[in-house]
């Protein structure tokens, strides 16, 4: 499948501000078979210089001040994105979660890492009760994290209006409301309580115009979901918001521990006054 | 260590100790033959020392390692010649020295708190008057042991930032880093300059019962308190010169010189005479004393976040004469927010600065991230981490500590509870570096387990044993302290400094002692508590003397203090603005309370009303006071006053302008001298110590003389001693502003209504002004408006006029820096000039005179265009050289509220 993707932020500071300081994370990274064939960063007004670095992911992080005084700042992420079809392994094949949950993971650091505490999740008793539910005794992996992911697409409801980027974990669990970051966070809090590492991904998730509408343009969202490490079949991607084990539908751009991680665009400025965001995505399928 | 004590030898009796005192005392007599004639040949009655020997009468405890007498009793031999010279001090010449001291310390404003805060007493370091002594050989052993630890923690801290073999060869369980409260990916593989994390480290030291010495914690973000071991060493060598010349004191000064070459070596593009800024978290910041002291002292520019800018991958300063690159900061806050680009946070910090770091281009001691490694917990690991590290073990042992997160370690915890004490696994810190500890996770924020019951304790390890560590109680060893006028003895234990140096370290001979009453040497805090000590490391040879002075010769031809940052500039001109305004609020004041006090009833004072309508109007009373209907249903002025003038909570009250002067002399404490700054000091003192509920009009009076005479002393210091750079220009046009917008606002609620203007008026405004005596000397009492007006706003020889203030206002201005902003220059001269033109091309009569309409127009024409163009000049002049440090925001990207 292939795709092009343009993502804009438009941020307007209410007021002309003398500098502003970002790192941007728009570059869809190569995973599974996914390919970027072209992307570009336009950000109007131009900086003068763009850094281009990797974070401690791998992740593409693309990082630039503006030190003149300005009043809104606009980036647009083109990208042309070819997504293949994962060949998972058959989930009944993948390791008892319990091997998972006890293994030594000194030889894959990287894996480590995702299964501790990190900016928005905190790992606890009470999710791994919930979790515990799907993970019964010697289950395999992928298939208990399916399990898990249809619960929660069950159990939650989802609703833009509950949450904000900065409600924690617990309080999503105590209402049983968000978006897919929310719902991403949630079971990342569950299988990492249960000893399991699991990232966090952010992507963009192609609409399917209802039959016989036109595809409007623009009006796509940034999508989230989650990554559990499998053992030796690797990481395997669950979204729990669309109830659906990520294919061709989902193009990925970063992962990280969670949303604080892989963040599109983060930034700092002096001054302004009362900002206002507009965010534009346009997922088209292009084949 | 060499130790002779046996534990189970039984301590001497009381009798025996005398014995061997006395013995000891003839001994140590006899080989000072020129002192044998005032030998007392008698033994000594409780109350009075023997001369010669002042530790005798020391009470020393049982079960601690004695400093001072080995366990017979004898004064241990590298304590006999201080105790011989502190003999010949005696027990009163010592107890006046030590007031010495305190009185020096508290004028110096030596303290470990928030400057500005007028709700907090300023906690002032006792500094104890006998030093603390430790032979040299003894100090070698400490240092190198030092050196090893050192070396270590810089070791695990490239470890934990880069391949983290810690890890993954099972030395360290993963949630150490990975749950550690501070962790951050961005510290992960960030480089660091001089090839090491760790530039400055400091430990916290105690002597066990058997002589032996053990690390019971470690600093390594941003370590303190070794400004304060200076600050201590040069009052204890004020006090005791004989005895410090005498007794082969090691210099600290060679520390602060290597301290400066690690800093300077840290410098890539300019080796030379690199610009080195110490990064302080401000005045509100507890170590703000010993960061500016640091800064003085050194010959670096103290900086806070705000006045540091990433511009083209450099970090800059901001100063008057534009931005000048800084390529070493000497980090003296914690890391955490330093960079609230990649750290997150809206604290203040530098944004961008880690890109900087990634590109090398400034250097930044310690590396951020170092202060992950203090907390409690890598105690439990260290012996294995050196172990596999340096393949030997730890030349100096860290406290037995273990942790609850491991099976063994918990058990170990819960058998000897009581035997332990409880501290949180890892030590939380705040922007200030002041460590506020905390455990890990928010379950229970703030419990002291000390405090608590042995069951309590152990339900507390049970529920979360990762958040806690198990440390072996210590009893710090026993020292002679100086207490009202007798000695008692405390509890040691000492803080000690290292620098890296070349590729090894250097240990400050000598540091922070502290004494504390409590044995537990684990739970007591050097900065914040009680009594201090001065640490003589002695050697058997005279010492190479290392002069400061000639130290920092070498420094003078940094140019890093030529720097005056924005900020200060702007504090220092606001300063200047208080000063004068406190001093003539005071002034009014003082007329008003004289007045009330006379003798004739202040009804029929016809002076009386524009001058409570002019404090009204500075709001330093009640607005209802001027309108006569509503005064007479407030509380009568005379109990109002008193309370109205010290209540902190008014912020135009003057305590509270008393406040901002004492908060912003300390916010530029680098710029003023130190009797300005002693001045400052007193000026806090008097005023703090005042009790609005128990103040009358007396007292008031008194209090309002003492401000005026020390503001005004203030002011003298600064015109005789303050060098004519920037900085006293700057403060100078804060002063010229604030006086010309007093005399403004007094004469114009006074004199502008031609009804209201008296004989008593015109007198009692001269004497606000303090221009009496000259009006006085050329007028004898006869008061006129011409003359008063001419007086106070044309004469250009007197002081107190407006004519002066816009004089000196425009020379000031006129020397200020001229930079690329020409413009901007000129219209700030322009505006200077044309309100100083006006002055002086009034005529008094004109001004004097009364129109058809029973007004005096001139002057209140006048007076407006003074109203307008003051403070234009002020704003220009902020706009033009001051930097508005706006908060940090970080922006919300809400990338999922579109469908929010």
């Amino acid at each position: 499948m292939n795709y092009d993707v343009t993502h804009i932020t438009e941020y307007e500071y209410g007021d002309i501000v003398p500098e502003c300081f970002n790192i941007v994370r728009l570059y869809p990274r190569p995973i599974f078979d996914q390919v970027c064939k072209v992307h570009e960063l336009e950000i109007e007004p131009k900086p003068r210089q763009l850094v281009q670095r990797k974070d401690f992911f791998g992740n593409l992080i693309e990082q630039f001040s503006i030190d003149f005084p300005h009043g809104s700042l606009k980036v647009t992420s083109r990208n042309q994105v070819a997504v293949t079809s994962r060949s998972y392994p058959q989930f009944s094949d993948t390791p008892a979660w319990e091997t998972i949950a006890g293994a030594d993971l000194s030889g894959d650091l990287l894996a480590s890492q995702l299964a501790w505490n990190s900016p928005h999740v905190r790992r606890s008793e009470e999710f791994a009760q919930y979790a515990k539910i799907s993970f019964t005794k010697d289950r395999p992996i992928a298939e208990a994290s399916l399990d898990l992911t249809h619960r929660i697409f069950h159990d939650f409801e989802f609703d833009a209006e509950a949450t904000t980027v900065s409600t924690p974990v617990e309080e999503v669990f105590k209402q049983r409301r968000g978006v897919c970051q929310d719902f991403a966070h949630f079971q990342i809090a569950c299988l990492r309580s249960l000893n399991l590492p699991a990232r966090y991904v952010s992507g963009y998730l192609r609409t399917i115009p209802p039959p016989g509408k036109e595809r409007l343009v623009g009006v796509d969202a940034s999508h989230a979901w989650v990554s559990v490490y499998c053992g030796s079949g690797g990481w395997f991607d669950f979204d729990p918001t669309n109830n659906q084990v990520p294919e061709t539908d989902h193009i990925s751009i970063a992962w990280g521990r969670d949303y604080a991680d892989v963040c599109p665009i983060q930034g700092v400025f002096t001054g302004g006054g009362n900002t206002v965001m507009k965010i534009s995505v346009d997922v088209a399928p292009c084949d | 260590m060499t130790e002779e004590k046996q534990p189970n030898e039984p301590r001497p009796n009381q009798n025996q100790q005398q014995q061997n005192q006395l013995q000891q005392q003839q001994q140590q007599f006899s080989s000072l033959p020129e002192m044998q004639s005032l030998m007392p040949t008698y033994a000594p009655m409780e109350s009075l020392p023997p001369m010669g020997d002042f530790f005798a009468g020391y009470p020393s405890p049982d079960s601690a390692y004695n400093e001072v007498l080995d366990p017979a009793g004898n004064i241990r031999p590298h304590w006999s010649r201080l105790n011989e010279g502190l003999g010949r001090i005696g027990f009163a010449g010592m107890e006046r020295r030590c007031q010495q001291i305190r009185r020096m310390n508290h004028q110096n404003g030596i303290a470990y708190t928030a400057y500005g805060d007028p709700t907090v007493r300023e906690q002032h370091l006792q500094l104890d008057p006998i030093p603390q002594l430790i032979p040299e050989d003894q100090w070698k052993i400490i240092s190198a042991g030092l050196h090893q630890r050192a070396t270590l923690l810089n070791m695990v801290l490239a470890d934990l930032f880069g391949p983290r073999t810690l890890l993954t060869g099972g030395i360290l369980p993963h949630g150490v880093l990975f749950d550690h409260p501070h962790y951050q990916l961005a510290y992960q593989d960030l480089p660091v300059s001089g090839d090491r994390h760790l530039h400055f480290y400091s430990a916290k030291l105690v002597r066990l019962a058997t002589g032996e010495w053990w690390v019971m914690s470690d600093r390594t973000d941003s370590p303190g308190g070794w400004g304060f071991a200076l600050e201590n060493r040069i009052s204890i060598s004020r006090t005791l010169p004989n005895e410090f010349r005498q007794a082969n004191v090691k210099r600290l000064a060679s520390y602060f010189l290597a301290v400066r070459n690690q800093l300077v070596s840290l410098a890539k593009h300019r080796q030379t005479d690199p610009n080195i800024a110490i990064l302080s978290a401000g005045t509100g910041s507890p170590s703000y004393f010993e960061d500016s002291y640091l800064a003085r002292y050194l010959g670096f520019t103290l900086v806070e976040a705000n006045d540091l800018v990433v511009r083209n991958n450099q970090v800059m300063l901001k100063t008057l004469a534009g931005l000048t690159p800084i390529d070493v900061i000497l980090r003296r806050r914690s890391g955490f927010h330093l960079d609230p680009l990649e750290l997150g946070g809206v604290g203040p910090g530098v944004a961008g600065l880690f890109q900087v770091i990634r590109d090398g281009n400034v250097a930044v001691a310690n590396a951020p991230g170092s202060g992950l490694i203090e907390s409690p917990i890598f105690m439990a690991f260290m012996p294995r981490i050196c172990k596999a590290l340096l393949n030997t073990k730890l030349e100096l042992p860290g406290v037995a500590t273990w942790w609850g997160g491991e099976e063994q370690g918990l058990e170990l915890i819960l058998d000897r509870i009581d035997d332990v004490n409880l501290v949180p696994a890892f030590r939380r810190r705040t922007i200030d570096g002041s460590g506020r500890t905390g455990n890990n996770g928010s379950a229970q924020p703030n419990i002291d387990p000390q405090t608590l019951t042995r069951e309590q304790r152990i339900q507390l390890v049970r529920e979360n044993p990762k958040d806690w560590v198990g440390q072996e109680k210590t009893e710090g060893s026993s020292t002679a302290v100086w207490e009202d006028g007798s000695l008692r003895s405390g509890h040691f234990s000492m803080r000690a400094f290292l620098t890296a140096s070349d590729d090894s370290w250097h240990t400050m001979p000598g540091g922070l002692a502290r004494v504390s009453e409590k044995p537990n040497a684990a739970i007591t805090s050097h900065l914040r508590e009680g009594g201090t000590k001065d640490i003589w490391v002695l050697a058997d040879k005279p010492v190479e003397q290392v002069s400061l002075l000639q130290a920092r010769g070498r420094f003078d031809k940094s140019s890093s203090q030529g720097f005056l940052s924005s900020r200060i500039a702007d504090n220092l001109c606001w300063l200047g603005r208080y000063i004068v305004r406190a001093e003539s609020g005071a002034r009014l004041l003082r007329s008003v309370v004289l007045r009330l006090l006379g003798e004739a009833e202040p009804a029929e004072l016809s002076e009386l009303p524009p001058m409570v309508r002019a404090m009204a109007l500075e709001g330093n009373i009640e607005v209802g006071y001027a309108i006569k209907e509503l005064a007479q249903q407030l509380p009568r002025l005379e109990q109002l006053l008193p309370v109205s003038a010290l209540d902190h909570r008014d912020p135009s009250s003057l305590r509270s302008q008393v406040n901002q002067v004492v908060g912003l002399s300390a916010r530029v404490r680098e710029r003023l001298s130190s009797d300005a700054w002693r001045v400052i000091q007193d000026v806090n003192g008097n005023f703090k110590s005042n009790d609005p509920d128990n103040c009358d009009l007396n007292d008031l009076l008194e209090i309002t003389n003492t401000l005026i005479v020390n503001l005004s002393s203030f002011s003298g210091l600064i015109s005789e001693s303050m060098t004519r750079t920037h900085a006293y220009r700057f403060l100078n046009i804060g002063r010229r502003l604030e006086y010309s917008l007093q005399i403004v606002g007094l004469l114009r609620v006074c004199l502008t209504d031609p009804d209201k203007v008296s004989a008593e008026m015109l007198e009692a405004l001269l004497e606000i002004s303090d221009s009496i005596l000259t009006y006085t000397s050329r007028h004898y009492a006869n008061f006129q408006m011409p003359a008063v007006l001419n007086l106070l706003l044309l004469d250009e020889m007197n002081p107190r006029s407006l004519a002066f203030q816009l004089s000196k206002l425009l020379t000031n201005i006129e020397s200020l820096p001229g930079g690329s902003d020409h413009d901007a220059d000129q219209a700030i001269k322009r505006l200077a000039m044309d309100a100083l033109h006006s002055v002086r091309m009034s005529d008094v009569e004109q001004l004097a005179h009364v129109n058809e309409l029973g007004e005096r127009a001139g002057l209140v024409e006048l007076f407006d265009k003074m109203d307008e163009q003051i403070p234009d000049i002020a704003t220009l002049i902020s706009n033009r050289f001051f930097v508005h440090s706006r908060s940090v925001k970080q922006m919300i990207a809400d990338e999922f509220g579109i469908t929010r």
